[in-house]
């Protein structure tokens, strides 16, 4: 949970501001300018001393002196100030028992120092305070902190502290942070920012403890190299692996913008090797009709997510994707050009199953108007697919997965006839698919030699694919539950004819079937790929209807509907059971919005042919109290999962937050992750701690981890917020 | 100056009331005071003589009434305006009171309740022992170098 | 039971001549939008114009988000969630339709052993993703015209 951007609204307005006198100018030259001192009594021996005494007042354009006593000497402009003395000037408050200094230069000392900072929150107390200029003021035995002054959570102390609020830092000599009144953290030297401007500077550290790497505790360093350029480095211990560096560098221009970032472990302890990743990410437009999107990622093995990920969702990801891509896009085109491939990063996954690298692979579509509502289109790819062979040892005989090209072209005829209550869109076209195939082959017939042998053939497959999509729309106004909604019935027709073609000697590069939802109740083709088309004599009928609140939004959406063959399907996939039944499974959505804080979802997929549910899926969720939410959701999908899934963010009050999660598998009978986090939010530093225990190995060990992250608001940009201040102070960075 | 305690103090008027038995005389229409540079000015004024005739007191009221004086150093002005302007001029101390301004040209003025200056000395003391009313002070910048001094005053 | 053929429903007056503001220009969004709009009555400018409204599409974030996590810790299934947030003033700069957030989003299973179409199924639900917002869009700016 990133934690929320520095907000004091749970702090008291600050004690010392009761004397703060507002309306002073706050701009100008101070050496130019008259000061007015008023008081009870003065008393001038001779024109060079003048003494004041009962609530003496020395104001002079934003700079405000009040104390019992104040003695001032005309020749050399000095002035000395007893008994409950108060300063204030643009920048700063400060109350102390006795001062002394000059009007020009405007100079001042003042003893046994209470100070507020005006600019932020930064308050505290000095031995003695020296107030340079406007903006500089230098201290000894000194303690600052952002939060009340007479709660004062945290605290830096220092021997000595100078505070430049023209470029917003505070540095400081022997300093001790404390938490409450114990010392948890010593440095030489301290350098932090004293209001919101972008600094470099330590960020909130991360510590962790889990029971596969032990203690583990990351220290982030901001760097704020310019407007446009940032950089963090995340140096991290793991006790029982070892130290690792992490960096993130980003950066913006007109019409470029991305990020790197990795991280290295030299020899993990544990694994004995090293570890580490990088993730490169790239946006950029090259001419209004050109941009280049990237996104490569690596990782040193495919235990590494399993061992540094801090999220069950990075935990869990078996394939890392990487990709490059040139992406043009014109008033009737769009085209790409690049390479993408994936990584195994799940132990378990043999390599076979590793996709085929697509590099490098083209695409080009277009649709463009032709005559009357007549549209014409094309949709073309070429792609190279290949795939290392595993090594062979001597004597060893096996086959190396098929690589080589394939070009498909797909131009199509189109009509969409739309009215206000009812559309028609006949498409015709015609696919043809090429390929250039190749595979190698270890062959040692009975004992003999073995032979290398490389195979070579050209598969094609042309045909034609035409289909008719109508519907109509009906409407009426209707009263439910007390208020006025627009309800709609959609009916659809969806028409699909394509002729089989025998596609045995065809390999299978990027080609599966697809998970079968609504959606597919309209698609030309139930594979993904080109590799396999689907032959087709179908209608689809399916009804849809919809509550529309006044404003179009959508109270509830209903859906149904199934496919009719009139075909056996006979293209099938090896290694898929073949789908020979008349229908398919009814398909069922619902997404109802009970109120503005219940919703509803529900999807249902059952086959009548074989009498049982493919899919269900019911999903609650309440929001209240501003941001508490709570979701409840059972999923069940045939042979694949069966979940439940029960999370709460519960706001307690202002102050505390709780956070929980328990997601628990019936179909293995264990909980797959378990959660709680508590959060407590103060004035000036916020605490998150978090259990949790999540299935992490892809034998499904569970790992018990605890996180705590602490936060001292108002001294140190927080890595998450870094973005915010990125996004404030660069427009358009997202 | 402080020579001005050496001159004579004249007080001249439209009209004059003597009143033998208090030695007092009561003096209306454009009342002028002068010793040496200082001249004092009011609507009403009213002396008081001790047995031998000598002036020991004047006291000078208006809306306001004014004295303004030489300062030894640098030549500026000083003047200073009150409801009533208290004038011993054995003492040389003059009792200002009722919205009392002292403006000693170049270094500062003074605002207040009620002000005594010395007119040898120019000390000036402010603020009533009861502490009712505020005293203001007012210090000009002080000047880098002459010339710019010099400025100060013309923009006065 | 009271149901009647949908009457023409038309952009609202205010959006007669618009121009469309949106987070990323090469998105398919971008350039089916203008052509729905274009449909229901509305002139799309290429570029803005004094008299011409403005709609602005400043949120548009759409990719996979894990779903469900299996025993063996790996994803089974993803969700392509498709959220916009989009709102629309008028020449003079007067809302004419409140910030609003739509979102969409379609299920879809995992297999490891069987990634090999993994892309070519994410860039298809996309695309339907795509063409569901559009519609969604449209609905919202001709409730917005019928009142």
């Amino acid at each position: 949970a990133t934690p929320k951007a520095d907000d004091f609204r749970l702090c008291k307005p600050n004690a010392l501001l009761s004397f703060y006198t507002p309306g002073l100018p706050t701009t100008g030259d101070r050496n130019a300018e008259a000061a007015d001192f008023t008081a009870d009594r003065f008393q001038s021996k001779d024109t060079s001393k003048y003494v004041l005494e009962g609530k003496a007042r020395i104001q002079r354009l934003d700079q405000l002196l009040q104390a019992e006593r104040l003695t001032y000497w005309t020749e050399t402009t000095a002035w000395l100030a007893e008994g409950d003395v108060r300063y204030q000037d643009r920048g700063l408050l400060l109350s102390a028992t006795r001062g002394e200094g000059t009007t020009t230069p405007s100079t001042a000392t003042l003893d046994n120092v209470r100070f507020q900072l005006l600019g932020s929150r930064g308050n505290g107390s000095a031995a003695q305070a020296k107030l340079i200029d406007a903006d500089h003021a230098s201290m000894t035995q000194v303690g600052f902190t952002t939060c009340d002054p007479e709660a004062t959570q945290w605290e830096i102390r220092a021997d000595d502290l100078s505070l430049d609020q023209a470029e917003g830092v505070g540095r400081g000599h022997n300093a001790t942070l404390r938490l409450g009144d114990v010392p948890i953290l010593w440095l030489p030297y301290v350098r932090f920012p004293i209001d919101e401007r972008r600094q470099s500077g330590f960020l909130y550290p991360r510590v962790g403890f889990n029971g596969n790497s032990g203690f583990d505790y990351t220290q982030p360093y901001y760097i704020n190299i310019a407007p446009n350029y940032d950089a963090t480095l995340y140096p991290r211990i793991v006790t029982q692996r070892g130290l690792m560096l992490g960096g993130e560098f980003r950066y913006l221009t007109d019409n470029h913008r991305g990020q790197i970032d990795g991280s290295w472990m030299p020899d993990d302890r544990k694994a004995d090797r090293d570890r580490g990743d990088f993730h490169i990410e790239h946006h950029g437009v090259l001419s209004p009709h050109w941009n280049i999107a990237a996104n490569i990622n690596h990782v040193s093995d495919d235990r590494y997510f399993e061992d540094f990920g801090d999220s069950l969702s990075t935990v869990s990801t078996s394939l890392l994707p990487s990709s490059a891509y040139l992406l043009g896009h014109g008033a009737h085109w769009t085209a790409s050009f690049g390479g993408d491939r994936y990584q195994i990063t799940d132990p378990t996954l043999n390599d076979i199953f590793e996709p085929y690298r697509r590099l490098p692979r083209a695409t080009f579509e277009a649709d463009v108007g032709l005559v009357g509502s007549l549209r014409g289109g094309v949709k073309s790819e070429f792609v190279s697919f290949s795939k290392e062979c595993q090594k062979f040892a001597p004597g060893e005989t096996g086959v190396c997965p098929a690589t080589g090209e394939r070009l498909d072209l797909y131009p199509y005829l189109s009509l969409p006839l739309e009215g206000a209550s009812w559309f028609l869109r006949p498409e015709v076209g015609v696919r043809h698919t090429r390929y250039e195939v190749e595979q190698d082959s270890r062959v040692g017939p009975s004992g003999g030699p073995v032979v290398a042998y490389e195979h070579q053939w050209s598969p094609r497959r042309t045909l034609p694919i035409s289909s008719v999509d109508a519907g109509l729309f009906f409407e009426r106004e209707t009263q439910l539950w007390g208020t006025q909604y627009t309800q709609t019935l959609e009916p659809r027709l969806y028409y699909l004819n394509v002729p089989y073609r025998d596609q045995s000697d065809i390999p299978l590069f990027d080609t599966q079937p697809v998970s079968f939802d609504y959606p597919q109740l309209f698609t030309t083709n139930r594979f993904t790929g080109a590799d396999r088309q689907m032959d087709a004599k179908n209608l689809t009928v399916a009804l849809t209807t919809r509550l529309l609140e006044s404003n179009g939004a959508e109270r509830l959406s209903a859906s149904f509907g199934q496919i009719r063959y009139f075909d056996d399907q006979r293209v099938q996939l090896p290694g898929v059971n073949a789908t020979d039944f008349s229908s398919s499974a009814y398909v069922g959505e619902l997404d109802l919005r009970i109120s503005d804080r219940w919703r509803l979802k529900l999807a249902d997929h059952w086959d009548p042919n074989k009498d049982r549910t493919d899919l269900s899926a019911v999903s609650v969720q309440h929001r209240f109290l501003g941001d508490g939410v709570v979701n409840l959701s059972y999923r069940y999908r045939r042979d694949f999962l069966e979940q439940t899934d029960l999370s709460a963010l519960v706001p307690i009050n202002e102050v505390w937050r709780l956070i929980g999660r328990w997601n628990y598998s019936l179909r293995d009978e264990k909980t797959l992750e378990g959660l709680f986090g508590i959060e407590h939010d103060s004035c000036c530093v916020a605490w998150r701690l978090l259990a949790r225990r999540y299935v992490r190995t892809a034998e499904g060990k569970a790992n018990n981890a605890l996180y705590f992250e602490l936060e001292f608001k108002g001294i140190g940009a927080i890595g998450q917020k870094t973005e915010d201040f990125l996004r404030r102070g660069i427009l358009g960075y997202q | 100056k402080k020579s001005d305690q050496e001159q004579p103090l004249d007080v001249y008027a439209n009209h004059f009331q003597a009143d033998q038995g208090k030695q007092t005389t009561v003096l209306s229409g454009s009342v002028k005071l002068t010793q040496g540079t200082i001249q004092g000015e009011a609507d009403k004024g009213t002396v008081h003589q001790d047995k031998n005739n000598q002036i020991q007191r004047v006291v000078l009221e208006g809306k306001p009434a004014r004295l303004q004086q030489q300062l030894d150093d640098g030549g500026g002005m000083m003047r200073a305006s009150a409801h009533t302007i208290d004038y011993a001029g054995e003492s040389a101390t003059a009792v200002l009171s009722g919205d009392a301004v002292v403006v000693q040209e170049g270094r500062g003025e003074f605002r207040g309740e009620r002000i005594v200056y010395n007119t040898a000395s120019g000390e000036v003391t402010g603020g009533s022992e009861s502490g009712s009313g505020r005293v203001h002070l007012k210090m000009l910048p002080k000047p880098k170098d002459p010339a710019k001094a010099a400025d100060a005053e013309t923009k006065k | 039971c009271g149901f009647h053929l949908r009457e023409q429903a038309n952009v609202p007056d205010a959006l007669r001549t618009v121009y469309l503001e949106i987070a990323d220009p090469g998105s398919r969004l971008h350039r089916d939008l203008p052509g729905a709009l274009e449909r229901a009555g509305a002139k799309v400018l290429e570029a803005p114009a004094p008299e011409a409204a403005t709609l602005r599409i400043p949120v548009s974030s759409l990719g996979p988000e894990p779903l469900s996590v299996g025993s063996t810790a790996r994803v089974r299934e993803y969700t392509m969630r498709y959220r916009v947030e989009f709102d629309a003033v008028d020449a003079a700069g007067a809302v004419v339709i409140q910030r609003q957030q739509i979102e969409l989003s379609r299920d879809y299973t995992f297999d490891e052993t069987q990634a090999l179409g993994v892309a070519a199924q994410e860039e298809e639900l996309r695309r339907q993703l795509e063409r569901d917002m559009v519609q969604a869009i449209l609905r919202r700016i001709e409730a917005a015209g019928r009142h």
